[in-house]
Protein backbone atom coordinates (compact mmCIF):
# COMPACT_ATOMS: atom_id res chain seq x y z
CA UNK A 1 0.00 0.00 0.00
CA UNK A 2 3.51 2.23 -0.11
CA UNK A 3 1.82 4.12 -3.29
CA UNK A 4 -0.99 5.68 -1.26
CA UNK A 5 1.85 7.74 0.20
CA UNK A 6 3.50 8.63 -2.98
CA UNK A 7 0.58 9.41 -4.78
CA UNK A 8 0.16 12.75 -2.83
CA UNK A 9 3.66 13.40 -2.48
CA UNK A 10 4.18 13.25 -5.89
CA UNK A 11 1.26 15.19 -6.74
CA UNK A 12 2.86 18.23 -4.08
CA UNK A 13 6.00 18.17 -5.64
CA UNK A 14 4.15 18.81 -9.27
CA UNK A 15 2.19 21.25 -7.21
CA UNK A 16 5.28 23.13 -5.81
CA UNK A 17 6.98 22.81 -9.15
CA UNK A 18 4.35 24.51 -10.97
CA UNK A 19 4.55 27.14 -8.63
CA UNK A 20 7.56 28.05 -8.90
CA UNK A 21 7.25 27.82 -12.75
CA UNK A 22 4.71 30.46 -12.76
CA UNK A 23 6.53 32.78 -10.11
CA UNK A 24 9.51 32.37 -11.96
CA UNK A 25 6.99 33.25 -15.70
CA UNK A 26 5.74 36.22 -13.67
CA UNK A 27 9.40 37.53 -12.43
CA UNK A 28 10.16 37.20 -15.91
CA UNK A 29 7.59 39.12 -17.22
CA UNK A 30 8.00 41.73 -14.88
CA UNK A 31 11.87 41.83 -16.04
CA UNK A 32 10.80 42.31 -19.40
CA UNK A 33 8.26 45.05 -18.34
CA UNK A 34 10.77 46.80 -16.54
CA UNK A 35 12.76 46.51 -19.11
CA UNK A 36 10.42 47.76 -21.86
CA UNK A 37 9.36 50.48 -19.97
CA UNK A 38 12.55 52.45 -18.70
CA UNK A 39 15.28 51.80 -21.28
CA UNK A 40 13.39 51.35 -24.71
CA UNK A 41 12.29 55.00 -24.80
CA UNK A 42 15.72 55.86 -25.33
CA UNK A 43 17.41 53.03 -27.29
CA UNK A 44 16.43 49.58 -29.07
CA UNK A 45 16.47 46.05 -27.19
CA UNK A 46 19.14 44.54 -29.28
CA UNK A 47 21.85 46.81 -27.26
CA UNK A 48 20.73 45.14 -24.35
CA UNK A 49 20.05 41.33 -25.89
CA UNK A 50 22.59 41.03 -27.87
CA UNK A 51 25.57 41.65 -24.20
CA UNK A 52 26.43 38.32 -22.20
CA UNK A 53 27.23 40.14 -18.82
CA UNK A 54 27.99 39.13 -15.91
CA UNK A 55 25.81 39.94 -12.30
CA UNK A 56 27.83 42.60 -11.29
CA UNK A 57 28.11 44.23 -14.89
CA UNK A 58 24.44 43.92 -15.82
CA UNK A 59 24.18 46.18 -12.18
CA UNK A 60 26.79 48.51 -13.06
CA UNK A 61 25.18 48.98 -16.58
CA UNK A 62 21.31 49.52 -14.90
CA UNK A 63 23.30 51.90 -12.21
CA UNK A 64 24.99 53.78 -14.99
CA UNK A 65 21.70 54.21 -16.64
CA UNK A 66 19.53 55.29 -13.81
CA UNK A 67 22.43 57.87 -13.66
CA UNK A 68 21.66 58.92 -17.19
CA UNK A 69 17.95 59.55 -16.91
CA UNK A 70 16.37 56.10 -16.80
CA UNK A 71 12.90 56.32 -14.83
CA UNK A 72 13.71 52.82 -13.39
CA UNK A 73 12.14 53.46 -9.61
CA UNK A 74 14.28 52.23 -7.07
CA UNK A 75 12.09 49.16 -6.15
CA UNK A 76 12.76 47.45 -9.47
CA UNK A 77 16.47 47.86 -9.92
CA UNK A 78 16.97 44.47 -8.18
CA UNK A 79 14.42 42.52 -10.58
CA UNK A 80 15.60 44.23 -13.58
CA UNK A 81 18.99 43.67 -12.74
CA UNK A 82 18.57 40.02 -12.31
CA UNK A 83 16.10 39.24 -15.04
CA UNK A 84 19.11 40.65 -17.14
CA UNK A 85 21.54 38.19 -15.72
CA UNK A 86 18.97 35.21 -15.75
CA UNK A 87 18.53 35.87 -19.51
CA UNK A 88 21.77 37.25 -20.71
CA UNK A 89 24.29 35.63 -18.93
CA UNK A 90 28.01 35.02 -19.68
CA UNK A 91 27.65 31.59 -20.06
CA UNK A 92 24.71 32.18 -22.65
CA UNK A 93 25.50 31.92 -26.63
CA UNK A 94 24.64 35.61 -28.53
CA UNK A 95 22.03 35.76 -31.19
CA UNK A 96 22.19 35.97 -34.89
CA UNK A 97 22.33 39.66 -35.44
CA UNK A 98 19.52 41.23 -38.32
CA UNK A 99 20.68 42.74 -41.53
CA UNK A 100 19.56 45.97 -43.01
CA UNK A 101 19.38 46.37 -46.75
CA UNK A 102 21.23 49.91 -47.90
CA UNK A 103 17.88 50.34 -49.24
CA UNK A 104 16.09 50.76 -45.85
CA UNK A 105 18.82 52.81 -44.39
CA UNK A 106 18.36 55.22 -46.76
CA UNK A 107 14.67 55.82 -45.77
CA UNK A 108 15.52 55.43 -42.15
CA UNK A 109 17.04 58.61 -42.82
CA UNK A 110 15.24 60.33 -45.24
CA UNK A 111 14.18 64.08 -44.05
CA UNK A 112 11.83 66.20 -45.24
CA UNK A 113 12.12 69.84 -45.03
CA UNK A 114 8.95 70.56 -42.62
CA UNK A 115 5.99 72.04 -43.59
CA UNK A 116 5.66 76.20 -42.97
CA UNK A 117 2.94 76.54 -40.61
CA UNK A 118 1.29 80.00 -39.30
CA UNK A 119 2.35 81.84 -36.65
CA UNK A 120 -1.18 80.68 -34.53
CA UNK A 121 -1.16 77.03 -35.11
CA UNK A 122 2.67 77.40 -33.39
CA UNK A 123 1.25 79.55 -30.73
CA UNK A 124 -1.65 77.26 -30.19
CA UNK A 125 0.75 73.99 -29.74
CA UNK A 126 3.07 76.06 -27.45
CA UNK A 127 0.28 76.54 -25.55
CA UNK A 128 -1.23 73.00 -25.41
CA UNK A 129 2.51 71.89 -24.81
CA UNK A 130 3.08 73.94 -22.38
CA UNK A 131 -0.77 72.51 -20.43
CA UNK A 132 -0.03 68.68 -21.60
CA UNK A 133 3.28 67.77 -22.37
CA UNK A 134 5.74 70.26 -19.94
CA UNK A 135 5.10 68.66 -17.06
CA UNK A 136 7.37 65.09 -18.27
CA UNK A 137 9.15 66.76 -21.16
CA UNK A 138 10.37 69.93 -19.63
CA UNK A 139 10.43 73.69 -19.83
CA UNK A 140 11.54 74.42 -24.25
CA UNK A 141 10.63 70.49 -24.62
CA UNK A 142 14.66 69.48 -23.54
CA UNK A 143 13.19 66.75 -21.47
CA UNK A 144 12.27 65.99 -17.92
CA UNK A 145 12.50 63.50 -15.51
CA UNK A 146 10.17 61.24 -17.47
CA UNK A 147 9.67 62.64 -20.81
CA UNK A 148 12.78 62.84 -23.46
CA UNK A 149 14.35 65.71 -24.79
CA UNK A 150 12.10 66.39 -27.74
CA UNK A 151 14.02 69.08 -29.79
CA UNK A 152 15.71 67.95 -32.56
CA UNK A 153 13.62 64.55 -32.82
CA UNK A 154 13.98 63.17 -36.27
CA UNK A 155 10.57 61.55 -35.55
CA UNK A 156 8.65 64.53 -35.46
CA UNK A 157 9.13 64.62 -38.96
CA UNK A 158 7.06 61.52 -39.14
CA UNK A 159 3.99 63.51 -38.76
CA UNK A 160 1.66 60.44 -38.74
CA UNK A 161 3.52 58.84 -36.26
CA UNK A 162 3.94 61.89 -33.80
CA UNK A 163 0.28 62.74 -34.15
CA UNK A 164 -0.19 58.79 -32.90
CA UNK A 165 1.88 59.13 -30.45
CA UNK A 166 0.38 62.03 -28.57
CA UNK A 167 -3.15 60.32 -29.18
CA UNK A 168 -2.49 56.70 -27.86
CA UNK A 169 0.82 57.04 -26.28
CA UNK A 170 3.57 54.90 -26.29
CA UNK A 171 5.56 53.00 -23.73
CA UNK A 172 5.00 55.08 -20.13
CA UNK A 173 3.67 57.82 -21.90
CA UNK A 174 0.02 57.76 -21.71
CA UNK A 175 -2.46 59.18 -24.74
CA UNK A 176 -4.12 62.04 -24.76
CA UNK A 177 -7.10 60.94 -27.26
CA UNK A 178 -9.61 61.87 -24.44
CA UNK A 179 -8.21 65.92 -24.37
CA UNK A 180 -6.75 66.41 -27.57
CA UNK A 181 -7.93 65.99 -31.03
CA UNK A 182 -5.75 65.24 -34.15
CA UNK A 183 -5.05 69.01 -35.17
CA UNK A 184 -4.64 70.12 -31.61
CA UNK A 185 -1.70 66.91 -31.69
CA UNK A 186 -0.80 68.61 -35.08
CA UNK A 187 0.26 71.79 -33.60
CA UNK A 188 2.27 70.81 -30.80
CA UNK A 189 4.19 68.70 -32.93
CA UNK A 190 4.71 71.70 -35.28
CA UNK A 191 5.59 73.44 -32.72
CA UNK A 192 7.94 71.28 -31.48
CA UNK A 193 9.61 70.98 -35.16
CA UNK A 194 10.25 74.68 -35.01
CA UNK A 195 12.27 74.73 -31.66
CA UNK A 196 15.76 75.96 -32.48
CA UNK A 197 19.09 73.51 -31.60
CA UNK A 198 20.06 76.56 -29.03
CA UNK B 1 18.32 9.80 -47.11
CA UNK B 2 17.80 13.28 -47.11
CA UNK B 3 15.09 14.37 -49.99
CA UNK B 4 14.99 18.40 -51.41
CA UNK B 5 11.94 19.98 -52.96
CA UNK B 6 11.47 19.85 -56.58
CA UNK B 7 12.02 22.97 -58.30
CA UNK B 8 8.62 24.32 -58.77
CA UNK B 9 7.98 23.78 -55.22
CA UNK B 10 10.90 25.96 -54.36
CA UNK B 11 9.53 28.66 -56.65
CA UNK B 12 6.55 28.49 -55.12
CA UNK B 13 8.24 28.70 -51.81
CA UNK B 14 10.70 31.62 -52.65
CA UNK B 15 7.80 33.38 -54.43
CA UNK B 16 4.99 33.37 -51.48
CA UNK B 17 8.03 34.70 -49.22
CA UNK B 18 8.86 37.67 -51.34
CA UNK B 19 4.87 38.26 -51.51
CA UNK B 20 4.57 38.24 -47.43
CA UNK B 21 7.73 40.43 -47.42
CA UNK B 22 5.84 42.94 -49.99
CA UNK B 23 2.56 42.37 -48.03
CA UNK B 24 3.89 43.77 -45.10
CA UNK B 25 5.71 46.63 -46.61
CA UNK B 26 9.50 45.83 -46.15
CA UNK B 27 11.90 44.67 -48.29
CA UNK B 28 13.53 41.00 -47.00
CA UNK B 29 16.53 42.25 -45.39
CA UNK B 30 19.25 41.82 -47.86
CA UNK B 31 22.10 39.27 -47.26
CA UNK B 32 24.91 42.33 -48.24
CA UNK B 33 23.12 44.51 -45.91
CA UNK B 34 24.51 45.96 -42.79
CA UNK B 35 24.67 44.20 -39.51
CA UNK B 36 22.36 45.45 -36.74
CA UNK B 37 24.04 46.07 -33.40
CA UNK B 38 21.02 48.59 -32.15
CA UNK B 39 18.35 48.92 -33.96
CA UNK B 40 18.01 53.05 -32.42
CA UNK B 41 19.74 54.79 -32.40
CA UNK B 42 21.29 52.43 -35.71
CA UNK B 43 24.83 51.20 -34.84
CA UNK B 44 25.10 49.38 -37.89
CA UNK B 45 28.84 47.27 -39.10
CA UNK B 46 29.97 46.61 -42.30
CA UNK B 47 30.54 42.92 -43.73
CA UNK B 48 33.88 42.65 -44.01
CA UNK B 49 33.23 40.95 -47.65
CA UNK B 50 32.65 44.62 -48.77
CA UNK B 51 36.23 45.54 -48.38
CA UNK B 52 37.46 43.59 -51.21
CA UNK B 53 37.26 47.56 -53.03
CA UNK B 54 39.66 50.36 -51.84
CA UNK B 55 36.37 52.67 -51.48
CA UNK B 56 33.96 51.75 -49.17
CA UNK B 57 30.49 52.71 -50.66
CA UNK B 58 28.36 55.24 -48.45
CA UNK B 59 25.09 53.05 -48.79
CA UNK B 60 27.53 50.34 -47.34
CA UNK B 61 29.63 52.41 -44.79
CA UNK B 62 29.47 51.28 -41.28
CA UNK B 63 27.00 53.06 -38.69
CA UNK B 64 27.84 54.75 -35.31
CA UNK B 65 25.36 56.79 -33.39
CA UNK B 66 25.32 57.64 -29.84
CA UNK B 67 22.62 59.69 -28.88
CA UNK B 68 20.02 59.50 -32.14
CA UNK B 69 20.25 61.13 -35.52
CA UNK B 70 18.91 64.76 -35.20
CA UNK B 71 16.92 66.76 -37.65
CA UNK B 72 18.69 68.15 -40.05
CA UNK B 73 16.54 69.22 -43.24
CA UNK B 74 14.46 72.21 -43.00
CA UNK B 75 17.48 73.70 -40.31
CA UNK B 76 19.39 76.52 -41.86
CA UNK B 77 22.80 75.03 -41.15
CA UNK B 78 24.96 76.98 -39.35
CA UNK B 79 28.43 76.13 -37.50
CA UNK B 80 29.41 78.68 -34.16
CA UNK B 81 32.65 79.70 -33.92
CA UNK B 82 33.43 80.50 -29.77
CA UNK B 83 35.72 80.26 -27.43
CA UNK B 84 39.65 81.31 -27.73
CA UNK B 85 38.76 83.41 -31.28
CA UNK B 86 39.15 87.26 -31.89
CA UNK B 87 35.56 87.23 -33.15
CA UNK B 88 33.29 84.82 -32.11
CA UNK B 89 30.81 83.88 -35.42
CA UNK B 90 28.57 81.50 -37.35
CA UNK B 91 29.32 80.43 -40.84
CA UNK B 92 26.71 79.39 -42.89
CA UNK B 93 27.36 76.36 -45.36
CA UNK B 94 27.58 78.38 -48.15
CA UNK B 95 30.05 80.29 -46.26
CA UNK B 96 32.07 77.09 -45.69
CA UNK B 97 31.67 76.59 -49.64
CA UNK B 98 33.74 80.00 -50.30
CA UNK B 99 36.85 78.44 -48.52
CA UNK B 100 39.58 76.01 -50.54
CA UNK B 101 38.46 72.83 -50.95
CA UNK B 102 40.37 69.89 -49.89
CA UNK B 103 40.09 66.10 -49.77
CA UNK B 104 41.92 63.19 -48.15
CA UNK B 105 41.02 59.92 -47.81
CA UNK B 106 41.09 58.16 -44.57
CA UNK B 107 40.00 55.02 -42.70
CA UNK B 108 37.57 55.85 -40.41
CA UNK B 109 37.13 53.01 -37.62
CA UNK B 110 35.02 53.11 -34.61
CA UNK B 111 37.41 53.10 -31.19
CA UNK B 112 35.55 49.68 -30.33
CA UNK B 113 35.76 47.88 -33.40
CA UNK B 114 36.35 44.35 -32.58
CA UNK B 115 35.16 44.50 -28.81
CA UNK B 116 33.63 41.07 -28.69
CA UNK B 117 36.91 39.73 -29.24
CA UNK B 118 37.75 40.72 -25.97
CA UNK B 119 37.41 38.17 -23.17
CA UNK B 120 35.86 38.19 -20.48
CA UNK B 121 33.07 40.11 -21.76
CA UNK B 122 33.29 43.96 -21.71
CA UNK B 123 29.54 45.75 -21.86
CA UNK B 124 28.97 48.10 -25.13
CA UNK B 125 28.10 47.96 -28.66
CA UNK B 126 29.51 44.27 -29.67
CA UNK B 127 30.99 44.76 -32.71
CA UNK B 128 33.20 42.12 -34.43
CA UNK B 129 34.89 43.27 -37.90
CA UNK B 130 33.26 45.87 -39.67
CA UNK B 131 33.04 48.88 -37.76
CA UNK B 132 35.40 50.50 -40.06
CA UNK B 133 35.75 52.02 -43.98
CA UNK B 134 37.85 54.06 -46.36
CA UNK B 135 36.27 56.87 -48.07
CA UNK B 136 37.37 60.11 -49.76
CA UNK B 137 36.16 62.72 -47.94
CA UNK B 138 35.74 66.44 -48.89
CA UNK B 139 35.54 69.55 -47.26
CA UNK B 140 37.03 72.66 -45.86
CA UNK B 141 40.44 72.54 -43.59
CA UNK B 142 39.56 72.98 -39.49
CA UNK B 143 42.23 75.68 -39.49
CA UNK B 144 41.36 77.78 -42.14
CA UNK B 145 37.49 78.15 -40.34
CA UNK B 146 39.80 78.42 -36.97
CA UNK B 147 41.97 81.34 -38.66
CA UNK B 148 38.74 83.27 -40.10
CA UNK B 149 37.38 83.58 -37.05
CA UNK B 150 40.91 84.27 -35.00
CA UNK B 151 41.79 81.68 -33.25
CA UNK B 152 43.98 82.84 -29.85
CA UNK B 153 47.63 81.82 -29.19
CA UNK B 154 46.50 80.13 -26.07
CA UNK B 155 44.25 77.59 -27.11
CA UNK B 156 45.30 74.25 -26.42
CA UNK B 157 41.98 72.51 -27.51
CA UNK B 158 39.20 72.56 -29.44
CA UNK B 159 36.02 71.08 -28.95
CA UNK B 160 33.34 69.71 -30.60
CA UNK B 161 29.68 69.46 -30.41
CA UNK B 162 26.94 68.34 -32.74
CA UNK B 163 23.88 68.52 -33.17
CA UNK B 164 22.47 65.32 -31.41
CA UNK B 165 20.67 65.98 -28.35
CA UNK B 166 20.61 63.81 -25.19
CA UNK B 167 17.45 62.15 -24.74
CA UNK B 168 17.39 63.29 -21.21
CA UNK B 169 18.57 66.57 -18.93
CA UNK B 170 20.72 63.51 -17.25
CA UNK B 171 21.86 61.71 -20.16
CA UNK B 172 25.73 63.02 -21.13
CA UNK B 173 26.42 65.15 -24.22
CA UNK B 174 28.72 64.06 -26.82
CA UNK B 175 31.03 66.78 -26.38
CA UNK B 176 34.59 66.17 -26.84
CA UNK B 177 38.09 67.52 -27.99
CA UNK B 178 40.82 67.22 -29.94
CA UNK B 179 44.15 68.85 -29.22
CA UNK B 180 45.31 72.29 -31.04
CA UNK B 181 48.24 70.15 -32.42
CA UNK B 182 46.15 67.79 -34.63
CA UNK B 183 42.71 70.25 -34.94
CA UNK B 184 45.39 72.86 -37.44
CA UNK B 185 46.84 69.62 -39.63
CA UNK B 186 46.55 69.75 -42.90
CA UNK B 187 44.53 66.71 -43.14
CA UNK B 188 41.60 67.51 -40.39
CA UNK B 189 38.74 68.52 -42.30
CA UNK B 190 35.08 69.54 -41.90
CA UNK B 191 33.77 67.71 -44.23
CA UNK B 192 30.52 68.01 -46.49
CA UNK B 193 31.02 65.46 -48.96
CA UNK B 194 31.96 61.80 -49.13
CA UNK B 195 33.13 59.25 -51.68
CA UNK B 196 32.12 62.28 -54.33
CA UNK B 197 28.31 62.59 -52.99
CA UNK B 198 26.88 65.00 -50.77
CA UNK B 199 27.60 63.73 -46.67
CA UNK B 200 24.90 61.30 -46.00
CA UNK B 201 22.80 61.97 -42.98
CA UNK B 202 23.70 58.72 -41.46
CA UNK B 203 27.31 59.67 -42.09
CA UNK B 204 26.97 63.10 -39.64
CA UNK B 205 25.77 65.47 -43.38
CA UNK B 206 25.92 68.11 -43.46
CA UNK B 207 28.75 68.55 -41.82
CA UNK B 208 31.36 65.88 -40.08
CA UNK B 209 34.77 66.42 -38.10
CA UNK B 210 37.41 64.39 -40.15
CA UNK B 211 40.90 63.46 -37.98
CA UNK B 212 42.40 61.48 -40.11
CA UNK B 213 44.55 58.92 -38.12
CA UNK B 214 42.60 59.30 -35.09
CA UNK B 215 39.64 57.28 -33.68
CA UNK B 216 36.29 57.46 -34.88
CA UNK B 217 35.51 59.62 -31.32
CA UNK B 218 36.89 62.39 -32.72
CA UNK B 219 34.99 62.65 -35.55
CA UNK B 220 32.14 64.56 -34.52
CA UNK B 221 29.08 64.11 -36.87
CA UNK B 222 26.15 66.69 -37.32
CA UNK B 223 28.91 69.86 -36.15
CA UNK B 224 27.24 72.66 -34.63
CA UNK B 225 29.62 74.09 -32.45
CA UNK B 226 33.42 74.54 -32.29
CA UNK B 227 34.96 75.87 -29.05
CA UNK B 228 38.59 76.84 -29.01
CA UNK B 229 39.37 76.06 -25.39
CA UNK B 230 42.58 75.50 -22.74
CA UNK B 231 41.16 72.76 -21.24
CA UNK B 232 39.88 69.39 -21.95
CA UNK B 233 36.29 69.18 -22.87
CA UNK B 234 34.05 68.34 -19.73
CA UNK B 235 31.85 65.48 -19.26
CA UNK B 236 31.28 61.67 -19.61
CA UNK B 237 33.06 61.42 -23.19
CA UNK B 238 35.94 63.48 -22.78
CA UNK B 239 36.75 62.89 -19.08
CA UNK B 240 35.80 59.01 -18.63
CA UNK B 241 34.91 57.23 -21.64
CA UNK B 242 37.51 56.86 -24.43
CA UNK B 243 40.50 55.23 -22.08
CA UNK B 244 43.22 52.94 -22.19
CA UNK B 245 46.05 51.25 -20.17
CA UNK B 246 49.23 52.54 -20.99
CA UNK B 247 50.61 49.59 -19.40
CA UNK B 248 48.46 46.64 -19.90
CA UNK B 249 46.87 44.94 -17.24
CA UNK B 250 44.90 41.88 -15.96
CA UNK B 251 41.80 41.25 -18.06
CA UNK B 252 38.95 41.83 -15.81
CA UNK B 253 40.73 44.38 -13.22
CA UNK B 254 40.42 47.94 -12.43
CA UNK B 255 42.97 50.18 -13.91
CA UNK B 256 44.63 52.74 -11.85
CA UNK B 257 43.66 56.49 -12.76
CA UNK B 258 47.80 57.47 -13.65
CA UNK B 259 48.03 54.21 -16.16
CA UNK B 260 45.21 55.82 -17.88
CA UNK B 261 45.39 57.13 -21.08
CA UNK B 262 43.18 58.75 -23.83
CA UNK B 263 42.49 57.05 -26.96
CA UNK B 264 43.36 58.71 -29.83
CA UNK B 265 45.58 57.65 -32.64
CA UNK B 266 44.28 53.84 -34.75
CA UNK B 267 46.70 51.25 -34.24
CA UNK B 268 48.10 48.75 -37.25
CA UNK B 269 45.54 46.42 -38.33
CA UNK B 270 44.15 43.86 -40.97
CA UNK B 271 41.35 42.42 -42.60
CA UNK B 272 40.94 39.05 -44.86
CA UNK B 273 37.92 40.29 -47.25
CA UNK B 274 38.08 37.12 -49.01
CA UNK B 275 37.26 34.63 -48.75
CA UNK B 276 34.79 34.95 -46.36
CA UNK B 277 34.21 32.85 -43.12
CA UNK B 278 33.14 29.71 -43.65
CA UNK B 279 33.51 29.41 -47.88
CA UNK B 280 33.99 26.89 -49.44
CA UNK B 281 36.80 26.68 -51.92
CA UNK B 282 37.97 24.74 -54.82
CA UNK B 283 41.20 22.89 -54.71
CA UNK B 284 43.85 24.92 -56.70
CA UNK B 285 44.37 28.57 -56.77
CA UNK B 286 42.61 31.12 -54.94
CA UNK B 287 42.70 34.89 -54.35
CA UNK B 288 43.42 35.76 -50.47
CA UNK B 289 42.83 39.50 -50.45
CA UNK B 290 41.95 42.19 -47.75
CA UNK B 291 42.63 45.37 -46.38
CA UNK B 292 45.54 46.94 -43.68
CA UNK B 293 45.78 50.38 -42.02
CA UNK B 294 47.37 52.15 -39.19
CA UNK B 295 47.53 55.67 -37.34
CA UNK B 296 49.94 58.12 -38.63
CA UNK B 297 52.77 56.17 -40.24
CA UNK B 298 52.75 53.48 -43.16
CA UNK B 299 51.44 50.01 -43.32
CA UNK B 300 54.90 48.11 -44.33
CA UNK B 301 54.03 44.63 -44.48
CA UNK B 302 51.23 42.66 -44.51
CA UNK B 303 51.53 38.40 -43.91
CA UNK B 304 49.51 35.45 -44.26
CA UNK B 305 50.08 32.18 -43.08
CA UNK B 306 47.48 29.41 -44.43
CA UNK B 307 46.76 26.66 -41.82
CA UNK B 308 50.09 25.24 -39.82
CA UNK B 309 52.32 27.37 -42.51
CA UNK B 310 54.67 30.03 -42.31
CA UNK B 311 53.89 33.55 -42.50
CA UNK B 312 53.82 34.75 -46.12
CA UNK B 313 53.69 38.31 -47.47
CA UNK B 314 51.54 39.37 -49.48
CA UNK B 315 51.53 42.14 -52.21
CA UNK B 316 50.20 45.42 -51.93
CA UNK B 317 47.86 46.59 -54.57
CA UNK B 318 45.94 49.82 -54.99
CA UNK B 319 46.92 53.01 -53.80
CA UNK B 320 49.87 54.34 -51.40
CA UNK B 321 48.52 56.85 -49.63
CA UNK B 322 48.84 58.22 -45.63
CA UNK B 323 45.82 57.84 -43.31
CA UNK B 324 44.07 55.54 -46.24
CA UNK B 325 43.74 51.50 -46.11
CA UNK B 326 46.35 49.74 -48.16
CA UNK B 327 44.52 47.12 -50.49
CA UNK B 328 46.55 43.69 -50.75
CA UNK B 329 46.28 39.97 -51.77
CA UNK B 330 47.72 36.80 -52.02
CA UNK B 331 47.41 34.16 -54.53
CA UNK B 332 47.78 30.65 -53.17
CA UNK B 333 47.28 26.91 -54.67
CA UNK B 334 45.45 24.59 -52.15
CA UNK B 335 46.51 21.63 -53.45
CA UNK B 336 44.66 19.42 -50.97
CA UNK B 337 40.76 19.63 -49.50
CA UNK B 338 40.48 20.03 -46.09
CA UNK B 339 39.68 22.75 -43.37
CA UNK B 340 42.09 25.68 -43.02
CA UNK B 341 42.07 28.31 -41.22
CA UNK B 342 43.91 31.92 -42.97
CA UNK B 343 45.54 33.85 -40.58
CA UNK B 344 46.53 38.17 -41.79
CA UNK B 345 48.67 40.34 -40.05
CA UNK B 346 50.32 43.70 -40.69
CA UNK B 347 53.47 45.55 -39.48
CA UNK B 348 53.36 49.37 -39.91
CA UNK B 349 56.26 51.95 -40.39
CA UNK B 350 56.23 52.36 -36.34
CA UNK B 351 57.96 48.96 -35.90
CA UNK B 352 54.28 47.72 -34.84
CA UNK B 353 53.16 44.42 -35.79
CA UNK B 354 49.35 42.93 -34.86
CA UNK B 355 49.25 40.76 -31.72
CA UNK B 356 47.63 37.52 -31.65
CA UNK B 357 45.50 39.37 -28.89
CA UNK B 358 44.85 42.91 -27.74
CA UNK B 359 45.60 43.64 -24.37
CA UNK B 360 42.76 43.82 -22.74
CA UNK B 361 40.70 47.18 -21.51
CA UNK B 362 37.86 47.88 -19.86
CA UNK B 363 35.69 49.53 -21.92
CA UNK B 364 36.96 47.36 -25.14
CA UNK B 365 38.30 49.37 -27.63
CA UNK B 366 41.34 49.16 -30.49
CA UNK B 367 40.99 45.55 -30.55
CA UNK B 368 43.76 44.85 -33.00
CA UNK B 369 44.14 41.00 -32.66
CA UNK B 370 45.79 39.24 -35.96
CA UNK B 371 42.81 38.36 -37.99
CA UNK B 372 41.65 34.90 -39.43
CA UNK B 373 39.12 33.25 -41.10
CA UNK B 374 37.98 29.64 -41.85
CA UNK B 375 36.92 28.13 -44.93
CA UNK B 376 36.89 24.80 -46.65
CA UNK B 377 38.71 23.48 -49.82
CA UNK B 378 36.96 20.63 -51.94
CA UNK B 379 38.14 18.76 -54.83
CA UNK B 380 36.47 21.23 -58.15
Amino acid sequence: MKWLFIVPLLLGVAFVTRQDDEEKAERAARGQRALSENCLMCHSEELIVHQRLTPSQWKTEVTKMIGWGAPLPPGEVEELVAYLAATYPVSRGTMRPDRIAPAAIAEEFRQEAPRVVAASVLSEGERLYVQHCLVCHGKEARGGDLGQNLVGHPNLLNLADSVEVVRVGRRRMPGFAAVLNDDQARSIVAWLVSRPFD
Amino acid sequence: MTRSHPPSRRRFLAATASAAALAVGRSAPAQDGLIVRSRRPLDAETPVTAFTDYLTPNARFFIRSHLGVPRVVGVPWRVDVGGLVKSARAFSLDDLARLPERSVTAVLQCAGNGRSYFKPNIPGVGWERGAVGNAEWSGVRLRDLLEAAGIQPEAKQVHFLGADLPPHPKTPVFLRSVPIEQAMRDEVLLATRMNGQPLPIAQGGPLRLIVPGWCGNHWMKWVRRITPALELADGFYQQTAYRIAKVPVAPGSEIAPDNLDYVTTLNVKSLIASPAEGAVLTVGRQVIQGVAWTGPGRVTKVEVAIGEGPWKNAEFVGPDREFAWRTWRLLWDFDQPGTYTIKARATDSNGETQPEATPWNRSGYLWNGIDHVSCKVKMS
